[in-house]
């Protein structure tokens, strides 16, 4: 049986077909929750954040005028709703773009012994923002331009952030990795 | 040009976005210059661990949350146990190919059951004396078994 294409889905749902929802949400709930979760670095929150993001999409569906970015506008409702709850717990501090760690962050790596726990505890440290564009980036391999419109940021903000999220990261993984 | 923008242009080279006069120069510096060069060796390791990294399992407590706010009937889902993935493997093979290994199996369990074609079993000689060997009670016992 082919599965239905987004567009497909997205005009089924806004005919409010139940079945419509539950496949879209079945297509995208772990790159959603794991985009949340790795936003957040807060698996409560993740868990809020997704469940919110696909209320959302149900409830504004008719808003989305290109079906073709279904894609993007659901990220960007993720994205939006993970800011969200992190603001409303007041666990992160407003961003700069001289700071890019963390206030709450640990020397935890210093206690990591595998390249993975290392790398991960480095990239858990970094603020959200530039968590954000790095999994957008890496995980999600999504381009300059649709970070850009998902962010609501410029590509050349974007490029920036990348780049000092790397930057930062090198420093921090340089003790670790001599070679 | 300064480290800093030589990283900017390694940064874009991760990204498939430098051209090839621009690469040409930036590997020539890293050539030369070790914080470069681990700049860009951080990068790959980066990419390496988000390409290694597998998405997470949405707990079930989610997906019925999900489907309550949204109105909807739960979602059922089958998961799989990760202590036994072979178990809940799924192999797809056509009907043709199937039947022939059912027919194989039933054949080859016909050609190699004793059952059938096992002659009834008689005590060799060597069976005999060593049963006449064992004290009376344990005698009794061993017939028992057999």
């Amino acid at each position: 049986m082919n599965a239905q294409s987004d567009e497909q889905l997205v005009d089924d749902l806004r005919l409010g077909l139940g079945s419509a929802f539950a496949s879209l949400y079945e297509r995208y709930k772990q790159g959603i929750y794991s985009f949340c979760l790795k936003l957040s670095a807060d698996r409560f929150l993740a868990e809020d954040a997704t469940h919110d993001t696909f209320i959302k999409m149900q409830q504004n569906i008719h808003t989305l005028n290109d079906v073709s970015v279904f894609r993007s506008w659901l990220y960007t409702i993720a994205r939006n709703q993970v800011y969200k709850l992190l603001h409303k717990n007041k666990s992160n501090g407003r961003l700069t773009d001289d700071l890019v760690w963390s206030d709450d962050n640990p020397d935890i790596a210093l206690e990591a012994s595998e390249e993975r726990e290392i790398i991960a505890q480095c990239i858990s440290a970094l603020k959200p923002e530039y968590r954000e564009v790095l999994t957008l980036r890496e995980y999600e391999q999504l381009s300059y331009t649709e970070i850009a419109n998902i962010t609501g940021n410029s590509e050349s903000s974007v490029k920036s952030r990348l780049f000092k999220a790397r930057q930062a990261l090198a420093v921090k993984l340089k003790p670790f990795f001599k070679r | 040009m300064n480290h800093e923008q030589f990283q900017e242009l390694v940064n874009l080279y991760i990204d498939g976005e430098l051209d090839d006069k621009q690469s040409a120069d930036m590997f020539l510096h890293l050539s030369i210059c070790d914080d470069c060069r681990n700049y860009m060796s951080s990068s790959l390791r980066i990419r390496s661990y988000y390409q290694q990294e597998e998405l997470e399992e949405v707990p079930v407590s989610l997906d019925t949350r999900v489907c309550e706010s949204a109105g909807i009937r739960p979602i059922t889902t089958t998961r799989r146990n990760p202590l036994s993935p072979l178990w809940y493997t799924r192999i797809l093979i056509p009907l043709p190919a199937a039947a022939s290994i059912a027919f194989l199996i039933l054949v080859g369990s016909l050609l190699f059951s004793p059952l059938l074609f096992e002659e009834p079993k008689q005590h060799s000689e060597n069976q005999i004396e060593m049963l006449s060997k064992m004290p009376p009670e344990f005698q009794q016992k061993m017939q028992f078994f057999q």
